[in-house]
């Protein structure tokens, strides 16, 4: 998997940040993460990333990951899974987005009627999906 | 035209909404704003009104620009909805709906801003940027004329 080195910055600019992510970006339609975005999440693996700047608020959606906004614009910031150590980060913040496309959906049993993507990639169900996270861990 | 009461709440719980419909059309908007605001889709959100709010207390509030207002949870950050500075709450995100079926997509903005990664929505109306900015323009012009807008 080819990654870019990219920055970006949240709508109001209080936020900064600098990020190795992957040049593949899934869309997640689960219900949390359309709840919190008000549509399908849509986010790339980062090996790494520094936040600066800016008061962030950290949000604990379940037992596992942390959800991060500006606290001035309110803009989505990272998903963090805390057993993977890992930073998901929204591809709208990403001041360049010359090569990168999506790769999958996942959760697409939660997925609403109103939209749909089209495009010949990976399409997986919750289960599958955690599954395959399970078996990347084990 | 009917209407149905319906629900919604953030993430967390703190803030809910009770509020009608009279259409189950919902509006995409691609501006660069709101694709940086919810981080890469368009804000995609549903008209409303006669809308109860629970949890005022928690909405935290951003003007982008002069006229636009951008409210989430302060504790959860959930994104819920964009309104006119000195309007009411029209508009709420389609995510906040406890329950999201029989929805459509009936109208893109701000277009010609879609995502690379996006496709129009087959059978939803489209503007561009200029055509949405000359249609605010003429609203806000008749607002402030005193006409009926």
């Amino acid at each position: 998997m080819s990654s870019t080195e990219r920055t970006g910055k949240c709508l109001c600019g209080a936020v900064s940040f600098k990020v190795v992510a992957e040049d593949e970006f899934h869309a997640c339609h689960c219900s949390v993460c359309r709840k919190w975005t008000g549509s399908p999440m849509m986010a790339a693996v980062c090996s790494e990333a520094a936040f600066e700047g800016g008061e962030i608020t950290r949000y604990r959606s379940s037992p596992i990951a942390d959800r991060a906004f500006c606290a001035t614009c309110g803009t989505h910031l990272f998903y963090y899974s805390i057993p993977a150590d890992l930073y998901v980060v929204p591809v709208g913040l990403f001041g360049d987005v010359d090569g990168i496309e999506m790769s999958s959906e996942i959760y697409v049993d939660e997925q609403p009627s109103y939209y749909a993507f089209s495009g010949d990639h990976e399409r997986m169900t919750g289960a599958e999906f955690v599954a395959m996270v399970t078996a990347g861990q084990a | 035209m009917s209407e149905d009461l319906k629900t919604g709440q953030c993430l967390c719980g703190e803030v809910r909404f009770r509020f009608s419909t009279s259409a189950p059309g919902l509006q995409a908007c691609h501006c660069h704003q709101c694709q940086r605001w919810t981080g890469g889709s368009p804000l995609i959100g549903i008209r409303v009104a006669d809308v109860a709010i629970e949890g005022e207390d928690n909405i935290a509030r951003y003007h982008a620009s002069d006229f636009g207002e951008r409210c989430f949870c302060r504790k959860c950050g959930t994104t819920l909805f964009w309104k006119m500075q000195d309007g009411p709450v029209d508009f709420l995100c389609a995510g906040l709906l406890d329950d999201q079926t029989g929805l459509e997509m009936t109208e893109e903005i701000f277009a010609d801003r879609r995502a690379h990664w996006l496709r129009p929505w087959k059978d939803a109306s489209q503007s561009t940027e200029a055509e949405q900015i000359a249609k605010f323009d003429a609203w806000m012009a008749g607002r402030e004329a005193g006409g009926d807008v």
